[in-house]
């Protein structure tokens, strides 16, 4: 996986690129699970060039919506497409999640 | 006591008993001493004596008489009284005497009776035969104490004794010359005797051994001996002299047929008694009559199949004997010929003197032509010989004759003479050179020899090896040892071209050709030679060598454009392609390309076979690979339609009349399914481990008509499997020839290139050879125990999927990843299992957690979910951080399976 995450006053903007597996999830996870303990409420999380997402990684993106939440904040799904968007579909998370 | 040893004579029977008579000689010899007693005694005896018919008297055992008989008295004119005391010597001649002392010797010291026969001479000269009979007087004390005896004249017996013993013999000596086997036996078949002959070299024994024996006892045979018993009892019966034939084996084992005479022989009361039987070797006669017979059998086969007519006709000149070929020739069958007389029934149509018949007293004639009139009428030429029939006296005895109709012959010689006029014509006409030879020199040339070669006729025919010096130089040894051998060889056919130089200067080209003549033998003794100018094909033969050479040089050009632009042989890791090529003549009407797509795991390829052969053909056929690359190598799936394309192409590509079959197959080795399209190739083969075999596929040629029937086929294949795809001059080869199973790829390919040797070939000879290498199975196991084993494991996952399911890779490989991160995080070490088998991946995880209880989740996951029901069960669990992965799995599997345990899972997804 390769991921980015640009960080402007409260708003995380994160790009995931390539394949994200669970242990991926999980680094992605701890580093945003950070940053929002630091204060960050909006994440917007760009989807565009990922291809690959497994449970885990939708389980990550849940707690990081989850944490958001308690904080007021939210969380923002962009660019989807592919597999990675019809996995959203199938697992009932577009309805949870904002997808854009 | 005294003892008697006298056999009473017949005559003393007569008078008194034996008791009584020994009573009284004992009476006088025991009392000598009593003189007028035994005087009285004596004179009984005498009277008994006297009344005996012949010579008796009584001795003492020193051989002197006591007493004698009248007829001794009388014989030797003496008194009874004057003989007493003196012996025989005073009264007999001398060997008479002798002979009797002995007997007297004999009879005292044996004490037993002496007989003998003596031949006396007579006092009156001449002889006469005596019976003398001396018998010992014993007394009781067994001593001997004199004789009695008795001298009968035996010589009218004697003599007929001796009669009878010499005719006896006679008769055996005679009966043992004769060479026949001669045997008496009884009515119970007892041999009572046979002679030498019978026994000896029928038995190899005496006459002694086979009396009172029969048959059985000497032949082997006994249905044989017994045989020869029935016979005898056949003629006892019959009573009559009997005459058989029998095969009888002799002592040294020949087996000679022989005729047997029995006759019955009688008693004296005219009962039959036995017979006689007398065996006659009849074997040379026998053979005699067979090879008589056989002769016979013989005159007659010779007399029905020789070609010519043959009769016979006696001294009267009547006919005995008629053959086939005669009734044939004359009309008149044999039942119309036989006893008529010759003239009434050939008859000659000129004054024949000798006719078909010879005159007795003529000699005999040979090859006289004459003319006959048939029973039709038909006036016939013939070809007569004579031979006459005499007796061993010499004397004419009957003729033959022999006659062959040589009418269509005498007519065949006169056309042949119209004919060799005919021939003289033409030949002294023609334009080539005519001649005729023998062994040894020309018997004629024709006029255009001069013309021709610039010769005198007169010259060759002087010396036929002068045409040597008009032959051309380079030529000149060639044609000298074809024309020695064409003169040493006359039944031989020859042919030879050269040149000749004209006187001119002018180079001829010849043709030489010589012929064979056979005669009526069908050896040939003569040869025709005809010698034609062949200047201006030769000139016309070279050019269209010249254009021949160069045409080739194209074909082979064509060829090796063909050649070059067939696919190289291919090895994969899955399948070997190779291909056999073989034009029927330089180029060839077949073409044949094969492609292997990686990506896609499929080998596609083609075989066209053009109809017809040469240029024109391979030029067509270039045309149309063009076509067939772009459209059936292209990648893309190929459908019926795609060959409706082709057809339509090849419609204005082809010649008119021209048409192509085409055959397209495609390996795919992920689904391992084999797809043949087909347009009028309708064969292909298919060779598995246990058979092998050709599999129809029919279809309509292309290039014929707007929508030809085209077929596509499908079949599964598998490793190990070969595959010929080809044109059908391979396939009407292997249906010819049959199919023959072998051990491998390299034996098939070797096959096939025997097959494309095979003399009945007459096509061109094309054939892609496949081998399926790999089965379409595969294999991956991963071994994860951290972090980066999970990392490699996750990228062979992905491999693994996207080359064998592309179309479902992502879903796929998320549901293989949900069980992998399930087992890793339930026990830390985790395997692998990810398998393809056939259209099937397979993925086994296995962790070394303690698992779960599946029960439920099992029940669960049996059930076929529709996506509603997975809505509802996402929708559960919406803002649940884990709890997905299960679902993901058995959304994204076909079938998905936990062991009891719960430490192993099986996901199953159809590709």
């Amino acid at each position: 996986m390769n991921h980015s995450i640009k960080v402007s006053g409260n708003h995380v903007k994160a790009f995931l690129k390539g394949k994200v597996y669970s242990q991926d999830a999980s680094i992605f996870r701890d580093e945003l699970l950070e940053h929002i303990e630091q204060g960050v409420t909006e994440i917007s999380i760009d989807l565009s060039e990922l291809t690959y997402i497994d449970s885990t990684g939708l389980g990550v993106l849940i707690t990081i919506h989850k944490r958001t939440k308690e904080k007021n904040g939210k969380i923002v799904i962009t660019g989807a497409q592919g597999m990675v968007e019809q996995l959203f579909k199938r697992t009932r998370l577009d309805r949870v999640l904002i997808m854009e | 006591m005294i003892h008697l040893s006298l056999e009473p004579n017949l005559y003393l029977a007569r008078t008194m008993t034996k008791e009584v008579w020994r009573g009284k000689i004992i009476s006088i010899m025991n009392n000598v001493e009593d003189h007028e007693s035994a005087e009285s005694q004596l004179q009984k005896i005498k009277l008994i004596f006297d009344h005996m018919p012949y010579l008796a008297w009584l001795k003492d055992k020193n051989g002197k008489y006591i007493t004698v008989n009248r007829s001794f008295e009388e014989r030797y004119d003496v008194k009874s009284t004057e003989v007493v005391g003196k012996t025989i010597f005073d009264f007999c001649d001398e060997n008479l005497a002798i002979e009797c002392a002995k007997a007297d010797t004999l009879a005292i010291q044996s004490k037993m009776p002496q007989r003998f026969d003596q031949l006396a001479q007579k006092k009156t000269g001449g002889t006469r035969w005596l019976d003398i009979y001396v018998a010992p007087i014993i007394d009781d004390q067994g001593e001997v104490i004199g004789t009695m005896g008795t001298s009968r004249k035996i010589t009218k017996r004697k003599r007929l004794e001796i009669e009878l013993t010499n005719q006896k013999k006679f008769l055996q000596t005679m009966i043992d010359t004769i060479p026949d086997l001669i045997f008496y036996k009884d009515v119970n078949s007892v041999f009572l005797g046979g002679n030498k002959a019978f026994v000896q070299k029928l038995f190899g024994v005496d006459e002694e051994e086979i009396i009172g024996k029969s048959d059985l006892d000497f032949v082997k045979d006994i249905e044989l001996a017994n045989y020869y018993r029935e016979k005898d009892q056949e003629m006892f019966q019959a009573n009559v002299t009997t005459v058989n034939e029998e095969k009888i084996t002799m002592v040294d084992g020949c087996t000679n047929d022989f005729e047997t005479l029995k006759t019955p022989f009688y008693d004296q009361k005219g009962n039959i008694a036995g017979l006689i039987g007398i065996s006659r070797n009849i074997s040379v006669r026998k053979k005699m009559e067979q090879q008589l017979k056989e002769q016979k059998e013989y005159a007659q086969l010779l007399l029905r199949i020789v070609p010519s007519g043959i009769f016979s006709i006696d001294n009267e000149g009547k006919i005995t004997s008629w053959n086939e070929r005669a009734a044939m020739i004359t009309g008149y069958d044999e039942t119309e010929a036989i006893g008529q007389t010759y003239c009434q029934i050939i008859h000659t149509t000129e004054d024949d003197r000798c006719g078909l018949f010879a005159e007795h007293d003529i000699t005999p004639l040979t090859n006289i032509i004459s003319s006959i009139k048939t029973k039709q009428g038909h006036e016939r030429k013939i070809l007569k010989k004579i031979a006459l029939i005499k007796n061993e006296l010499g004397a004419l005895n009957g003729i033959i004759q022999c006659f062959d109709d040589i009418t269509e012959r005498q007519q065949a010689e006169e056309k042949l003479r119209a004919s060799e006029e005919k021939f003289r014509q033409l030949a002294e006409n023609i334009h080539e050179i005519f001649i005729i030879r023998d062994h040894e020199k020309i018997l004629y040339v024709s006029p255009a020899y001069e013309k021709m070669v610039g010769q005198s006729s007169q010259r060759l025919l002087e010396n036929y090896y002068s045409v040597f010096q008009v032959i051309y130089p380079d030529d000149r040894e060639r044609v000298m040892n074809c024309l020695r051998s064409d003169g040493q060889n006359m039944d031989k056919y020859t042919s030879e071209e050269f040149r000749v130089i004209h006187p001119c200067g002018k180079i001829l080209w010849v043709w030489f050709r010589s012929y064979p003549i056979p005669d009526i033998s069908g050896s040939a003794k003569q040869k025709a030679i005809s010698i034609v100018d062949i200047t201006d094909r030769k000139h016309i033969e070279e050019q269209l060598l010249k254009r021949e050479q160069f045409t080739q040089q194209e074909l082979n050009l064509a060829a090796r454009i063909q050649q070059e632009s067939l696919p190289l042989p291919f090895k994969g890791r899955k399948v070997k392609v190779n291909s056999i090529f073989k034009p029927y003549q330089t180029v060839s009407g077949d073409l044949i390309n094969y492609k292997w797509f990686e990506k896609q795991q499929k080998l596609r390829g083609y075989v066209v076979d053009v109809s017809g052969h040469g240029v024109s053909t391979a030029l067509q056929t270039a045309t149309v690979k063009m076509l067939l690359d772009n459209k059936l190598l292209s990648g893309k799936e190929i459908e019926e339609e795609d060959f409706q394309y082709i057809n339509r192409r090849m419609v204005q590509y082809l010649a008119e009349e021209s048409f192509a079959a085409l055959l397209y197959f495609e390996f795919d080795f992920q689904t391992m399914i084999l797809t043949v399209v087909t347009g009028g190739i309708n064969l292909f083969f298919v060779a598995k481990p246990e058979e092998c075999a050709l599999v129809p596929v029919f279809s309509c040629y292309l290039g014929l008509l707007d929508c030809p029937d085209v077929q596509t086929f499908k079949m599964p294949f598998q490793s190990g499997e070969i595959y010929g795809m080809m044109s059908d001059g391979v396939s009407d080869l292997m249906e010819f020839r049959g199919l023959c199973k072998k051990e491998n790829f390299s034996e098939y390919e070797t096959w096939l290139e025997e097959l494309a040797q095979s003399p009945e070939r007459r096509d061109d000879f094309s054939v892609i050879c496949i081998e399926i290498l790999l089965e379409n199975k595969e294999t991956r196991i991963f071994h994860i125990q951290n972090d980066k084993e999970l990392e490699y494991a996750q990228v062979g996952i992905s491999e693994f999927i996207e080359s064998h399911a592309p179309s479902c890779a992502g879903f796929l490989e998320v549901a293989v990843n949900e069980a992998l991160n399930n087992g890793f995080r339930a026990g830390g070490r985790v395997a692998v299992k990810a398998r393809k088998i056939g259209n099937q991946l397979i993925f086994r995880v296995k962790d070394n957690g303690p698992g779960f209880s599946t029960e439920k989740i099992n029940t669960q996951l049996k059930k076929t979910m529709e996506d509603e029901e997975f809505d509802a069960e996402f929708d559960e669990i919406l803002l649940a951080e884990g709890g997905r992965g299960i679902l993901i799995m058995k959304m994204f599997c076909d079938r998905l399976i936990y062991n009891q345990k719960g430490n192993e899972v099986l996901l199953m997804k159809k590709i």
